[in-house]
């Protein structure tokens, strides 16, 4: 397909896809599934692909820590996605990003096109090494154009790392009264209570709670459901509202309250049931600073 | 121990301390399979003793380039399970948990205490005088390899500026796993240099082609927690350099404990009993059985075997069994024997386990080199 007509294709079904107006219209592209991943290398960095109902999926490519989490050979993951009608990558049909807080700038192209923010990927919590497929590079998917190649980075500046909090920018002013109660919300993987992804909301709350010398800090912890694509609902393990929440207390125990500060600490431990269109916004924990 | 592979006992509380003040639960228990020098399942000194301890083996590590390795940095390490890094308690900084195997002390000034107390002994706290004065005296040391039998010196005028002492007292810290900003620089200059012997000339571009390999030569990187967990996929086909990213001394810039397999099963080195064999089996086997509800070891699942758990004995986590921070790369030649648990005799030794370990392929020619580039720095 040429590359202009591609490219429009794609800008134009996707908006249409998030605007569908009924819920059928949108289930309809919507995936939710969990398969064994597959490792595809091309020429440059690996694809990662899984198959669901005959049909192959394309999810991501290699990027670089704090891009996408791509799959883990070793686990089944849980893929929640969009279908694109973007050009097949490495064999597969191109999978979009549900609107997920993950999104980052493209990982790279396929053939001139950006690649979409990649669907939302859970690694499943137990290990399963039944899922260790390897396909060596196939020069038919030779078409990637990677931000981040296989090897060292194309970064000139030197000491670019400094420390991750400086990296995030300059602070931003310190609130004014009269203050207001914040709610921050964190997002996890399927059956996860790390919130690798969004602990930057976490420090905001305890910025936002130092800022206003907050009353307290409450962490109040879900447990979700997924309504997969054939009907079933996959319920998160039944400790998983529980540990999260334990988990953000002991880092905002170490990371230490401003004095007079209560930490307060609630678990919502049935099940929100998933609807199959935004159910990874349910595993979540919000943080509420009132002042 | 000592003489076969450097070892030195040391000893570590079970379960661990509070981190940060936040008392540490464990996630998982620990039982004693095999135990050689017969410190773990020692009455007075085991792990079912009235004071339970766990007995590792361990190298110890230079107290030299410490600004490269101890230093100030951002309260969360997002890459690492999305945790707290530990704070001195002097200063009340976050530090970059980089110093010894498990990242237990935050700084220089609480390792002096911990060693005084559990290596030396000492009856009396030391006093902030004698502190200040062992942290200056090993803040001012740099080590660096400064000549080589076959390859002359390091440390020439215009020689390449990643090597020797001096060129690490001058540079600064920084992410090396860049094409803009190699961690170990350009070997370029000795392409050939003047005055080179043939002898020189040849090991010289031996190591400048060990270098790239290095640097440039991907391999699949698979199984190893804290590096295909943090955002990369498994496996990832990445270089060496992706793991050893921190300039001039091939740390991990950010919190550097890895599972590289050095210490758990499958990939450990173990020596197996027989009856044909002076040989015996000289490090500790201990087996880890992750609670219910733990987050289990990412690679290896809820029954973990190994010779040290590594981070997890200070952090109580099942996904930090056999994780070990990265030590550095400078005076390798002069130091071996090599990991935390001595497990590889020479450097060509350590090179053929990532060749095993990744499945890499290098060719004869390859491990030579990238053994030659090793031996300078
Ligand atoms: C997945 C991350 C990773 C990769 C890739 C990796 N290493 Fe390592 N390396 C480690 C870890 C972790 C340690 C510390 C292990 C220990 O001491 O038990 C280490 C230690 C070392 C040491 C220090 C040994 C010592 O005793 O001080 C050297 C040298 C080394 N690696 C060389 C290499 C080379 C050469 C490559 C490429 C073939 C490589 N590493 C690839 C993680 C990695």
């Amino acid at each position: 397909m040429p590359r202009i007509l591609s490219r429009r294709l794609f800008n134009v079904a996707l908006p249409l896809v998030l605007l569908a107006g009924t819920v059928d219209a949108a289930e309809s592209q919507r995936l939710g599934f969990v398969a064994c991943p597959v490792f595809q290398d091309t020429n440059t960095v690996p694809c990662w692909l899984a198959e669901y109902q005959g049909e192959t999926y394309f999810l991501g490519i290699q990027t670089d820590s704090g891009g996408w989490t791509p799959p883990l050979q070793g686990h089944q993951v849980l893929v929640e996605g969009i279908v694109t009608a973007q050009p097949r990558v490495c064999g597969g049909i191109v999978l979009a990003s549900p609107g997920s807080v993950f999104d980052k700038r493209p990982s790279g192209k396929s053939a001139g096109v950006d690649l979409p923010q990649p669907p939302v990927i859970s690694t499943m919590r137990e290990l399963d090494n039944s899922c260790r497929t390897m396909l060596p590079e196939n020069p038919r998917y030779n078409t990637l154009e990677p931000r981040r190649g296989p090897g060292p980075g194309n970064a000139q500046i030197a000491g670019l790392q400094q420390n991750a909090n400086a990296a995030r920018g300059a602070p931003a002013d310190a609130p004014k009264p009269p203050f207001v109660a914040k709610t921050f919300e964190l997002h996890y993987e399927f059956d996860s209570e790390l919130a690798g992804l969004t602990i930057n909301k976490l420090q905001e709350a305890l910025k936002y709670a130092g800022d206003i010398k907050a009353k307290s800090v409450e962490v109040v912890s879900y447990r979700a459901s997924v309504k997969l694509s054939n009907g079933k609902q996959l319920d998160e393990i039944a400790k998983i509202a529980e540990l999260r929440a334990k988990e953000l207390a002991n880092v905002i125990r170490m990371f230490g309250l401003p004095t007079g500060t209560e930490l307060k600490v609630r678990v919502v431990a049935v099940v929100q049931p998933g609807n199959g269109i935004d159910d990874w916004t349910r595993r979540r924990s919000d943080i509420i600073v009132r002042p | 121990m000592l003489l076969n592979r450097g070892l030195i006992r040391v000893g570590l509380q079970w379960p661990p301390k509070p981190r940060n003040g936040v008392p540490t639960e464990p996630e998982f228990t620990i039982e004693v399979v095999r135990d050689p020098t017969g410190c773990n399942t020692d009455p007075v000194y085991g792990l079912n003793s009235a004071k339970p301890t766990v007995s590792v083996y361990r190298r110890p590590r230079i107290a030299a380039n410490l600004k490269y390795i101890n230093y100030e940095v951002g309260s969360f390490n997002a890459k690492r399970l999305a945790m707290i890094n530990d704070r001195d308690p002097f200063t009340g900084k976050y530090m970059s948990m980089n110093i010894m195997s498990d990242a237990r002390e935050p700084s220089l000034r609480t390792q002096a205490i911990s060693a005084s107390h559990d290596h030396l002994q000492v009856k009396d706290e030391l006093t902030a005088d004698t502190l200040d004065r062992i942290v200056n005296f090993e803040s001012q040391i740099y080590a660096a390899q400064v000549d080589s039998h076959t390859g002359g010196s390091l440390v020439e005028q215009g020689g390449p500026d990643g090597l020797g002492p001096h060129n690490l007292e001058k540079q600064e810290r920084g992410l090396g796993d860049n094409f803009g900003t190699p961690l170990f620089h350009s070997f370029a200059m000795w392409n050939p240099a003047p005055g080179e012997t043939s002898g020189q000339r040849e090991f010289r571009a031996s190591v400048a082609r060990g270098h790239d390999v290095f640097f440039k030569r991907p391999f699949y990187i698979s199984d190893t927690t804290h590096i295909n967990t943090v955002g990369m996929g498994n496996p990832m086909k990445r270089t060496c350099a992706t793991c050893h990213n921190s300039n001039m001394v091939g740390t991990d810039l950010s919190a550097g404990w890895v599972d590289v397999g050095t210490t758990n099963l499958p990939y450990a080195r173990v020596t197996l009993d027989n009856p044909w064999s002076e040989e015996k089996t000289e490090l500790p086997l201990f087996k880890i059985t992750c609670n219910a509800d733990a987050r289990p070891h990412t690679f290896l699942g809820r029954v973990i075997y190994t010779q040290d758990p590594g981070r997890a004995l200070i952090s109580g986590r099942c996904v930090d069994v056999g994780s070990i921070v990265m030590g550095q790369f400078r005076g390798l030649a002069a130091r071996a024997p090599y990991f935390s648990n001595g497990s590889a005799a020479t450097l060509r030794d350590l090179v053929d386990f990532y060749d095993r370990r990744f499945n890499i392929g290098y060719t004869t020619q390859e491990k030579e080199d990238l053994t030659n580039f090793l031996s300078v720095l």
